[in-house]
């Protein structure tokens, strides 16, 4: 299996303060990754330097065998989009303009929108629910709306790989496995590679390929769920003490509950 | 098609305004002569060479100060991601004002088109400072460094002007030349100034596009492959050559690049090949309309445009923040 994206050595932070240091990761191709941990342990950062919005200081990133940062942004755009945990918008830009922005990786810069703009757009706001807020400006709408316009945006850009910071946050439970099923579904169909920081670890080992568990700018373990969601291993990322299960759907393990280690 | 017809619309209320600020005056004169004077030149009538030579250029010049100043105030407030933000915050107001007065007490009497120049080339060095100090470092480029050196620049060669002003008692003439640069302002003066504005609106335009993306947050710019700092630095280059000669032709009104590209964001949206180009014809015609204003009101005294601009663009202002700012900064 082909790594798509690959992290070698890579010593990357804000400044003079460093959150990863000589890391290593493979992403193989066509598969759905998550990245856990707990808060500030490096997943956003090992995501922003996965999707070049972080250079590093030391070591490389490759996209497809290639370095990233040699490769021209446009072009890297075209094959990898990111939806962070959070995004602004300047104000008055309605719904359906913001998800037209998707597609500006693709056009020359005073191009209209072709019909292959214009059914990615169709595409990327019926699959996430939102051809109703076409029209509405951002500050219009709710937060878990907003999130929804912007992954709307992210997937009109059509990407072979898509980067997603915590895209299940601010939206409630139903959204939360629509938008899980969709980002399946799309990895299923379109063989799109799905890179994810999840918060809800249980989601993770419901719709992952491959776990990434970090905890202080270190890789703990890396494998399939059954590799990584045991117990041991969650209470050393965690400091908890979980109590494991199984999924009814899928049979993979869950955490049911948990406490504090003593 | 909405946009279309503002902008249409636009256009005729700046041809409007041009077409009154050439037949109003101290010699009132007629529609018919204004046709005229372009179109059937006859050197003996006063009245046309009132018109060619006076008050065309003066008309052409506020309309080209408005339109540079108010575009290049959209544009700076895409770059700093700051709505509040407009040129004279990366510090061209204050170096124009800093080397004018160096001017004024090194080469007194110096021709107008220096001064022009010389304004001109206050603007450019402070923004070189400000970008400069911002470009180095950490956190390259960031709108807080932009503004903060901004801020600092502005304070700085602000002080040191007045103190200069106050110490060679030249305050007057700094103040009456900032006033007074639109009144005599020829074609000759025009033409060096021209260039720059074109390719100032050029650039912009060119960059709007790219302009709304890199008002996005950092994150979702850089993934939607957006070349954020050079972008930047040409937008900001093209907002020191836009601004520059708007200073140095109406003074620090920089107010219209604050308030008129919301005007022009209330009218067309939030993408900026939108607001670009009607933020130019706005802020022609609103700068028209005020010289106009002030060189009638109160005839055969002058008032300075620039407060006029604020005297009707505040309340204005004001008027669209409460009614139409819902969106949370």
């Amino acid at each position: 299996m082909m790594n798509i994206l690959e992290v070698e050595d890579v010593t990357v932070g804000y400044g003079k303060k460093m959150i990863l240091e000589d890391f290593n990761m493979t992403i193989p191709k066509s598969t759905i990754t998550s990245i856990v941990g707990p808060n500030g342990c490096g997943k956003t950062t090992l995501l922003h330097t996965l999707a070049r919005v972080l250079k590093p200081k030391y070591g490389a990133v490759s996209i497809g065998g290639e370095d990233i940062f040699s490769l021209d942004t446009k072009d890297v755009a075209k094959r990898l989009s990111l939806l962070p945990q959070s995004s602004a918008a300047p104000a008055g830009l309605n719904v359906h303009s913001l998800v037209s922005y998707g597609r500006y990786p693709h056009k020359s810069a005073f191009g209209g929108l072709n019909s292959e703009d214009a059914e990615n757009i169709d595409w990327a706001m019926e699959v996430t629910g939102i051809r109703d807020l076409a029209e509405r400006s951002l500050d219009e709408i709710s937060g878990g709306q907003a999130q929804r316009v912007w992954l709307a945006m992210a997937l009109a850009q059509n990407t072979g790989i898509i980067l997603l910071d915590e895209p299940t946050t601010y939206l409630d439970m139903k959204f939360q496995m629509e938008i899980l099923n969709l980002l399946k579904d799309l990895n299923d169909t379109a063989e799109k590679t799905i890179v994810m920081v999840l918060h809800d670890i249980n989601h993770a080992s419901r719709f992952s390929d491959g776990i990434i568990a970090v905890k202080d700018g270190e890789v703990i373990s890396t494998g399939s769920a059954e590799e990584v969601m045991t117990g041991s291993i969650l209470s050393e990322v965690f400091d908890i003490t979980p109590v494991m299960g199984r999924c009814p759907f899928t049979d993979r393990p869950i955490i049911t509950s948990y406490r504090l280690r003593s | 098609m909405a946009y279309i017809m503002t902008l249409i619309i636009s256009f005729l209320l700046l041809a409007a305004a041009i077409t009154l600020s050439l037949i109003t005056g101290s010699v009132e004169l007629s529609l018919h002569d204004a046709v005229n004077a372009f179109i059937a030149f006859d050197p003996s009538d006063n009245g046309h060479i009132i018109i060619r030579e006076v008050r065309a250029p003066r008309a052409a010049a506020a309309a080209i100060a408005g339109a540079a100043f108010a575009v290049a105030g959209g544009v700076t407030q895409a770059v700093t991601r700051n709505p509040l933000a407009e040129p004279g915050i990366i510090g061209l107001n204050a170096g124009a004002l800093f080397f004018l007065t160096i001017a004024f007490i090194f080469m007194p009497g110096l021709p107008f088109t220096y001064l022009i120049l010389i304004s001109f080339a206050g603007a450019l060095f402070s923004a070189l400072i400000v970008l400069t100090v911002s470009f180095f470092g950490r956190a390259r480029m960031s709108p807080l460094k932009l503004i903060l050196a901004g801020v600092a620049v502005t304070l700085f060669f602000g002080s040191l002007s007045t103190a200069f002003q106050l110490y060679f008692n030249i305050g007057q003439d700094i103040a009456f030349w900032f006033a007074g640069a639109i009144q005599t302002i020829g074609w000759a003066h025009l033409s060096v100034i021209i260039p720059w504005f074109l390719f100032g609106i050029a650039v912009s335009l060119l960059l709007s596009p790219v302009l709304t993306a890199i008002s996005f947050d950092e994150q979702t710019a850089v993934s939607l492959g957006v070349s954020v700092n050079k972008t930047r630095l040409s937008a900001l280059i093209a907002v020191v050559m836009l601004a520059g000669l708007g200073v140095s032709i109406i003074g620090a009104a920089a107010f219209i690049g604050l308030i008129v590209p919301h005007m022009a964001r209330f009218l067309s949206g939030g993408d900026y090949r939108r607001i670009l180009p009607l933020s130019g014809v706005l802020g022609a015609v609103l700068t028209v309309c005020s010289d106009l204003a002030a060189r009638t009101l109160a005839a055969p005294v002058e008032l300075p445009a620039g407060a006029l601009i604020a005297l009707i663009g505040v309340p204005f202002f004001l008027y669209l923040a409460r009614r139409v700012v819902r969106y949370e900064v």
